[in-house]
């Protein structure tokens, strides 16, 4: 009991610091000014599709995104690599076109889906990599380290107490985002469309989609799933952004790092078709959603399993890292 | 003041929590939805297809390249310069959809027709504009500097069944549409053995014309004049495609007929 | 005070290395109850690393610890609960206020409640600003907050680490008598480092000296300063006194200047009348007598002289 209220008086010390150190207010100012210009070019992607096409039909816009594809795959300059994965985007839109089910039916909610969609690889854990990379190495440069240590605390306990204030605000980050998002992308798109069926299920053997499992689950559901994946890849960027800041001591050097590798991960999802080991690399195994959507992978070998062991296998040794350096390591400065 | 400041972050924390909870379900539910492929077959239902009102002016654009606009150096086609003159007209609620394929055979076609939507937007068509045969010709003749003649005509008789079938089914689905094909020409002209190719491009386009007699709703624009004597002038550099100008041409020679067919419609009206 | 009391700290053998070069080797002393304890040495000396080590932020290489009989290795949080610190400077968190540090660390700690918190406010005097953010704080005021914060959870053994740094002189007045207060009026045992022997030599009961990593002496601070006191005479003639003076037997370390007819001893100063009527005795003109306020610098020229330094220079090798 004794143990239980102590590590709950750490957490709220993290909390109070994360809170006065106003991070959590940077990350909503950073959303409230993301929101509105995503919100804005989805409306007008949305419009000029219709515009080009010329009919507001969902379905002749989709039917003429089928065929716009289908002549993409004629061209020679497309390398078969990437054939393929049109080929299996041509076959997913047209299953949704044959079961009369738009898969961007406009609304909030299917904003809140295809923002963390596109988000979980570069811009949610960039939140995050603002929250994670000076939760320790501010306590370095501040030298309050000293008064951290000094406590009647064992060392575990006080970086452990750090990293559950982390995964708790990593969640509320989330809900951030998705209250934000819906709430501002509802002024454009109507704030309905919570029970909107969405298909889910589908698999990828090799190059085929598979379609045999494939299932419909109303969208709230989807959006809790898909936030619930997203969770776990900003986790393991946070665990990792988190051990580098126990290691360097250094804020900027520590955000620095992130930055470098997130936005490395990102580049090297291109090549990722030539270059195969490149899905062991953890940042290459961010775009967890796509399972979900069913969006075909450009590297082979990739499964959702694949994705959440490599995440795993890496936070693991990340955070083991950082218990270990952090219970045995000097104060010098 | 102070004792707010506490609420705040005790509040904080306590959603978080909860969300974390949440998010933690969600994770768990769609790790399962992905792993374990549901054992009930669960057949996905459509919901009921609302009646769209139907679109009054629609252009659609069906068949090959030469409907898409390879080679147009302005990106347009003879299907977007078209589009672009009825654009000018404006008729109430005009649209205009090109759902042609490059590369495109008359046996493709009918696979693409067959398609419950493309067959949907047939139905709310009122113009349809559609280049097909030119590929079916090319196969045929191959790469080989001689034309086998067996072989060509073994095509063509394929392609006639083939189109026989598309327009039936176009027919079937939109009775009101009027229909324009364009008829082929010869872009080896002024390659190999020039009045052996304009034979065999003379059969296919009798052939073709033959067909659309039966259909009356089909209109044919021929081509083979437009790129007759000066075709390098009018083809792209790949000497298959017409370039700007040559599609320029061929949509001006569609726009003569299809205008009678709007202004009809607004006399009518 | 009583002896027979377990020391409130106990430090034996203390050593640390880092790579192959030795920070601190063999330091042994103890603090009692309601002592103030100096801890004296020149910058580089290995202050700051044996502090880190007493408050558990450095693990020695060698000796042991142990704080109100509990050793800090082995139960470090019933040992360091005993201690209230300040390692450098007092490095709070800028952007809370002082109440809100304060709560910080009261959190950190058993059965610390508000009352406790306005009483180490009261105590340091900081009543009207603990509302303020930190940032906004002078140097001495964050070092009173500072000392607040070590007081929080009731210590027995409180550490400073050159506490007057950055003060202006009536805030170390101020300071050293708060000191002076805690140790002799609540009993607790205070820990100070200082470069300055002045400043130890006015606030400290006993003291440690320590050179490149060694204690060169540990002892009361009367006894070290009255004992050792650097005297000038100007005298005539000038042979002749220095003969005498060397048959003085209190007298040590005699320089002299036979042109400027000057000569420099350490004596008690106690006993410079004697002295002086001892010179008048043999005819000695005694033109002037000038003791001087040692230095930091003069105690270790004393006691580095001879056989320490010998074996300092060994231990180095």
């Amino acid at each position: 009991m004794i143990q239980l209220s102590q590590m709950m008086n750490l957490i709220y010390n993290e909390t109070l610091k994360m809170v006065r150190k106003r991070r959590l207010l940077v990350i909503g100012l950073l959303l409230l000014v993301l929101l509105p210009i995503f919100t804005y070019s989805q409306y007008k992607a949305i419009q000029d599709s219709v515009k080009q096409v010329g009919s507001s039909d969902w379905r002749i816009v989709l039917q003429q995104q089928i065929v716009d594809q289908q002549n993409r795959l004629s061209s020679s300059r497309i390398p078969p690599e990437w054939k393929g994965l049109i080929k299996m985007n041509i076959a997913q839109q047209q299953y949704y076109l044959d079961h009369n089910i738009n898969p961007n039916a406009p609304g909030a909610p299917t904003f809140i889906r295809n923002f963390v969609e596109q988000t979980i690889t570069l811009f949610l854990p960039l939140l995050i990599v603002i929250l994670a990379a000076d939760m320790v190495s501010s306590e370095h440069t501040g030298g309050t380290i000293k008064l951290l240590l000094t406590r009647p605390v064992q060392r575990w306990k006080i970086l452990l107490s750090k990293y559950i204030t982390l995964i708790l605000m990593i969640s509320f980050v989330l809900l951030t985002t998705a209250i934000l998002s819906y709430l501002i992308s509802g002024i454009i798109f109507g704030y309905r469309g919570w029970d909107l069926p969405v298909i889910t299920g589908f698999q990828i053997k090799g190059n085929q989609l598979i379609t045999s499992a494939t299932h419909l689950i109303p969208q709230w559901q989807y959006i809790v799933m898909a936030y619930g994946l997203a969770w776990f890849a900003c986790l393991t960027v946070g665990t990792i952004s988190f051990t580098i800041s126990v290691l360097v001591r250094n804020t900027a050097t520590s955000m620095g790092i992130m930055l470098a590798a997130l936005i490395t991960g990102m580049l090297l999802e291109q090549v990722s078709p030539y270059w195969n080991a490149i899905k062991y690399f953890v940042f290459s195994n961010l775009r967890l959603t796509d399972y979900l959507s069913g969006k075909p992978m450009m590297t082979p070998g990739m499964s959702l399993t694949f994705s959440l062991s490599v995440l795993t296998i890496w936070s693991l040794i990340a955070i083991l890292i950082a218990f270990i350096t952090f219970q045995r390591r000097d104060v010098l400065e | 003041m102070k004792r707010n400041k506490h609420h705040f972050n005790v509040w904080i924390l306590i959603l978080s929590t909860a969300t974390c909870i949440i998010l933690i379900i969600g994770w768990a539910l769609a790790l399962s939805d992905i792993l374990h492929t549901p054992t009930r077959q669960s057949i996905i239902h459509s919901p009921t297809v609302q009646p769209n009102k139907t679109q009054k002016n629609l252009l659609l654009g069906l068949g090959d390249s030469l409907t898409r606009g390879e080679g147009d150096e302005k990106g347009q086609g003879y299907f977007g310069i078209v589009k672009k003159n009825l654009e000018k007209e404006k008729m109430p609620s005009f649209s205009a959809s090109n759902m042609a394929i490059s590369g495109q055979k008359s046996s493709e076609l009918i696979g693409q027709i067959q398609r419950k939507n493309i067959q949907k937007i047939i139905s709310e068509a009122r113009w349809i504009t559609l280049t097909i045969g030119g590929n079916d010709l090319k196969e045929s003749i191959g790469t080989n500097d001689k034309i086998d003649v067996k072989q060509a005509d073994q095509a063509r008789k394929q392609y006639i069944t083939n189109l026989k079938l598309v327009l039936n089914t176009i027919k079937k689905l939109n009775p009101d549409v009027k229909l324009f094909i364009f008829s082929l020409y010869n872009p080896y002209g002024d390659l190999n053995d020039q009045i052996q190719s304009n034979e065999l491009i003379h059969q296919w386009n009798e052939a073709i014309r033959q067909t659309t007699v039966s259909f009356p709703f089909v209109v044919m624009v021929p081509t083979f004049d437009l790129f007759q004597l000066a075709p390098k002038k009018y083809l792209y550099t790949d000497h298959f495609h017409p370039n700007h100008a040559g599609y320029q041409r061929m949509a001006t020679r569609l726009m003569q007929v299809l205008s009678d067919t709007t202004l009809h419609k607004e006399l009518s009206a | 005070m009583t002896d027979y009391q377990i020391p409130v700290l106990e430090v034996t053998q203390l050593g640390k290395r880092i790579g192959k070069k030795t920070i601190v080797n063999d330091l042994s002393f103890s603090i009692k109850q309601g002592e103030i304890f100096g801890f004296l040495g020149p910058n580089g000396a290995g202050k700051t690393t044996t502090i880190r080590m007493l408050v558990g932020l450095i693990r020695p290489t060698s000796g042991t610890i142990s704080i109100g009989g509990f050793s800090l290795e082995k139960h470090f949080t019933r040992a360091i609960s005993q201690v209230g610190c300040i390692v450098e400077n007092p490095e709070l968190y800028p952007y809370l206020t002082g109440r809100e540090n304060l709560q910080i660390f009261a959190r950190m700690l058993p059965s610390i409640d508000e009352e406790r918190i306005d009483e180490v406010v009261q105590l340091v005097k900081m009543e009207h600003r603990i509302d303020e953010v930190v940032k906004t704080y002078s140097l001495g005021m964050r070092q009173r907050l500072g000392i607040a914060q070590a007081l929080l959870g009731r210590p027995k053994l409180l550490i400073l680490d050159e506490p007057t740094n950055g003060l202006d002189p009536s805030g170390i007045r101020e300071l050293r008598s708060f000191i002076r207060y805690l140790a002799h009026d609540e009993g607790i045992s205070v820990f100070v480092s200082s470069h300055i022997l002045h400043e130890v030599q006015l606030l400290c009961d006993r003291v440690a000296i320590i050179h490149q990593g060694q204690i060169l002496q540990t002892a009361d601070i009367d006894q070290l300063i009255s004992e050792q006191t650097r005297i000038e005479w100007h005298l005539s003639p000038i042979d002749k006194a220095i003969k005498c003076l060397q048959n003085i037997s209190f007298i040590s370390s005699l320089e002299s200047d036979t042109e400027q007819n000057k000569v420099w001893v350490h004596m008690p100063p106690s006993r410079i009348a004697e002295t002086n009527q001892s010179l008048i005795e043999n005819q000695i003109a005694v033109m002037s007598i000038q003791p001087y306020q040692k230095t930091l610098e003069d105690i270790f020229l004393e006691l580095t002289r001879g056989d320490t330094v010998v074996t300092n220079d060994e231990s180095n090798l």
